[in-house]
């Protein structure tokens, strides 16, 4: 029994220690509060554009446009547990909404409140020429508070025409916006157009043309007198030896073109070239003999 | 089909006893501390690393003797070490690296000048001494104290074979911030801190960005790989390698959970041992289609084939690599053709293409680097010749009228010698 009793006053005492430990921790963390938020984009000559007053945590920026050579300011006062506060962190952060990346101000602390000032200037030298539009948020923090991360809005930025500045790619490097491999355009091989050639028809009416003078001759000359194909009848073999060779002595002209180089051909037309002038010679004199018979 | 793997695995049995065994020496400030790794060193025990610590300080040290190499990776875990003791100093680390070896190295922010100049060296600036990574919207609290310097919310590169897969519990750092340039070719960033954190030394004014290392482009563990392949990983923060960041359960923004560091820092340090992602490119051919032998060179407008066989080894076992960006170019002074090359799903990459219509020396031309894989760089001459005098068109339809005048001729003699011969 008293045992028991021990054990349970040693529960009540342990119950009583972390509801102190609690609330001691809860009062450790105590919450900053954002006090006299203005944001004011100002034109490169310093006049004021836009002035707006903002209470944490409503936007007030509605994606204004910011010319070049604007600047983005914004003023805030920080208290904790009602006394002004200098928090660790007071930054404006810019976060492009087409890549993701951002760049920052830090605040100046001046009589008992912060001025942060961002241009595009001043972005560009963080993330590189990156127009469009951005979502300004204001981060306060301190490694005694909880943070607290004011969303103010948008902003559409413009960069000048005559900025010199990189590309994003050569100046941030983040987990996100990082090459994953080095793969170069595509290069197909244009080949060059075949040259133009005239029109088929064209070569084939010169072709026809080329054989009229053939035709000519076959069907003309037979038709002069004196033309007598019976003159073969006088020597048959040797007509159809020298004939035939002739028209063999053609095909081999043409198998050359076709097939055959010089180195082959030029032996082959002289052997043969030997056999048809032969066979010539004895038609021809088998055919002058018939005349001179003919003619006694 | 298995062709292919003979050669990678001849090499492999070439260096079979080596790399049954890689031996990694572990420096640490102090040796006594060695339990407090213990998961992370039982870890690459158990993936075959022969792990030797010593102290940063040991009179004994050396790397090299007579010319060779005694370990295969180096670990530094000493961030506030001014030096070395025994025989290495940096000069022989870089030499160690530049000759295909590879250092893990981790810092937090008592990191000394020396250590900031050898990470400096491979092309990551490191902050100031003294400086630590805060975010006081993404910490975590450990062991019920809220610590704005223990990040969670880092994000992880998209690159499963350096890092392993996407990790649902966060990847706790607590340590120094580094920064690499925008143009780096050979760095990558591992590990990310969220938009929301800076770097700052506490008892001094912050800086003003862009010297302020801010936001996402605060880079809490990098990793490069040098052209020569050899790797080298810098980590912001020593203790996400301690058995207590691995068995932590941590609340974050309200959520209670657990960590990925014993995967991910395992997994990183594989990668760093080459021991993942290494890519081996062999039996490179090429051929005329319609034949199988590699011709002396080509002629231009010819079909050709070109392939090669690209394999993975993940633990020293070589697997098919399947990728769709491996360029293949075909350059002679300029590329006159670059192209992806297919691959079977087998390890074979190929490409078919066209020869282009110029002659002259060519070269075939791989150059692929992607994100976590070692590179591969490939060149073969072939010289590509004109056409010879008998390889053009012939019997075009436009020459059509010159065979009809040469036949005409042809025929009208042979006729003639009948005309001639027969008439009274």
């Amino acid at each position: 029994m008293a045992s028991l009793r021990l054990a349970i006053s040693a529960l009540v005492v342990q119950v009583a220690f972390s509801l102190a430990l609690a609330q001691d921790a809860g009062g450790l963390v105590s919450e900053l509060v954002l006090g006299n938020v203005k944001v004011v984009i100002k034109s490169m000559d310093g006049s004021a554009i836009t002035t707006l007053t903002a209470a944490y945590p409503k936007p007030v920026l509605a994606n204004p446009e910011m010319p070049a050579g604007a600047s983005l300011d914004v003023t805030i006062s920080i208290t904790k547990g009602g006394e002004v506060f200098k928090p660790q962190q007071v930054m404006l952060m810019l976060k492009s909404k087409s890549l993701g990346l951002a760049g920052y101000a830090v605040g100046k602390f001046k009589s008992g409140s912060y001025a942060l000032s961002i241009t595009a200037a001043a972005l560009e030298k963080q993330i590189g020429k990156l127009p469009g539009e951005y979502e300004v948020t204001l981060l306060i923090g301190d490694p005694s508070a909880n943070g607290v991360a004011y969303v103010l809005g948008t902003v559409e930025l413009r960069i000048s025409a005559a900025s010199t500045a990189l590309e994003p790619t050569a100046v941030v490097r983040t987990a996100f916006f990082q090459p994953v491999n080095n793969l170069k355009p595509e290069i197909q091989h244009v080949f060059r157009a075949p040259e133009k050639r005239p029109p088929v028809v064209v070569s084939y009416i010169f072709a026809g043309l080329a054989f009229v003078p053939l035709v000519a001759v076959l069907l003309y000359v037979p038709t002069i007198a004196g033309v007598n194909f019976k003159g073969w009848t006088a020597a048959p073999l040797y007509s159809l030896l020298f004939h035939g060779g002739l028209g063999s002595m053609l095909l081999l002209y043409v198998v050359f073109f076709l097939r055959l180089n010089l180195a082959q051909t030029l032996p082959l037309a002289g052997i043969w070239g030997l056999f048809v002038a032969g066979s010539g010679y004895l038609l021809l004199s088998s055919l002058s003999k018939q005349r001179l018979k003919k003619d006694q | 089909m298995a062709r292919q793997f003979l050669l990678p695995l001849f090499l492999l049995a070439a260096l079979g006893v080596t790399s049954a065994s890689k031996s990694v020496l572990v420096l640490l400030q102090n040796v006594n501390t060695a339990d407090k790794y213990s998961k992370f060193f039982g870890s690459l025990r158990d993936y075959g690393f022969d792990i030797s610590v010593k102290s940063v300080k040991d009179s004994s040290l050396k790397l090299k003797e007579y010319g060779t190499w005694l370990y295969d990776d180096l670990v530094l875990f000493a961030p506030p070490a001014e030096g070395f003791g025994g025989k290495i100093d940096r000069q022989v680390i870089l030499e160690f690296v530049d000759s295909g070896h590879n250092v893990l190295m981790a810092l937090n922010s008592d990191a000394s000048e020396s250590m900031r100049n050898l990470a400096a060296e491979f092309g990551i600036d490191v902050d100031d001494r003294g400086s630590k990574v805060y975010d006081h919207f993404s910490h975590a609290t450990l062991n019920g104290k809220e610590d704005h310097t223990l990040i969670a919310g880092g994000n992880v590169v998209d690159a499963p074979v350096m890092v392993g897969g996407p990790y649902k519990e966060p990847v706790l750092f607590r340590g120094i911030a580094s920064v690499i340039p925008g143009d780096a070719e050979l760095a990558t960033v591992a590990l990310g801190a969220p938009s929301t954190s800076y770097s700052h030394a506490p008892k001094q004014a912050m800086l003003e960005p862009p010297s302020l290392m801010v936001g996402s482009s605060i880079s809490l563990v990098t990793a490069v790989q040098a052209r020569n392949n050899a790797r080298v990983v810098v980590a912001g923060s020593l203790e996400m390698f301690t058995d207590d960041f691995f068995d932590a359960v941590v609340t974050v923004k309200g959520v209670s959970t657990h960590t990925s560091n014993w995967a991910f820092t395992v997994t990183m340090a594989r990668w760093a041992f080459q021991d993942r992602g290494v890519l081996v490119a062999s039996n490179m051919r090429h051929h005329l289609l319609g034949s199988d032998e590699q011709p002396w060179g080509y002629r231009v407008n010819d079909d050709v084939e070109f392939l090669v066989d690209v394999v993975e080894l993940d633990g020293g076992v070589p697997k098919p690599f399947a990728a769709d960006d491996i360029q293949l170019e075909f350059i002679m002074l300029n590329p006159y053709i670059r192209q992806p090359l297919q691959h079977d799903g087998n390890g074979t990459f190929s490409l078919r293409f066209k020869v282009p219509d110029v002659y002259g020396v060519f070269k075939y031309y791989i150059d692929y680097a992607h994100r976590g894989y070692s590179y591969i760089k490939l060149t073969h001459q072939v010289p590509v010749r004109p056409f010879k005098h008998n390889e053009y068109e012939r019997f075009l339809v436009c020459a059509y009228p010159y065979y009809a005048s040469a036949i005409s001729i042809m025929v009208g003699f042979f006729a003639l010698g009948f005309f001639y011969l027969y008439n009274k």
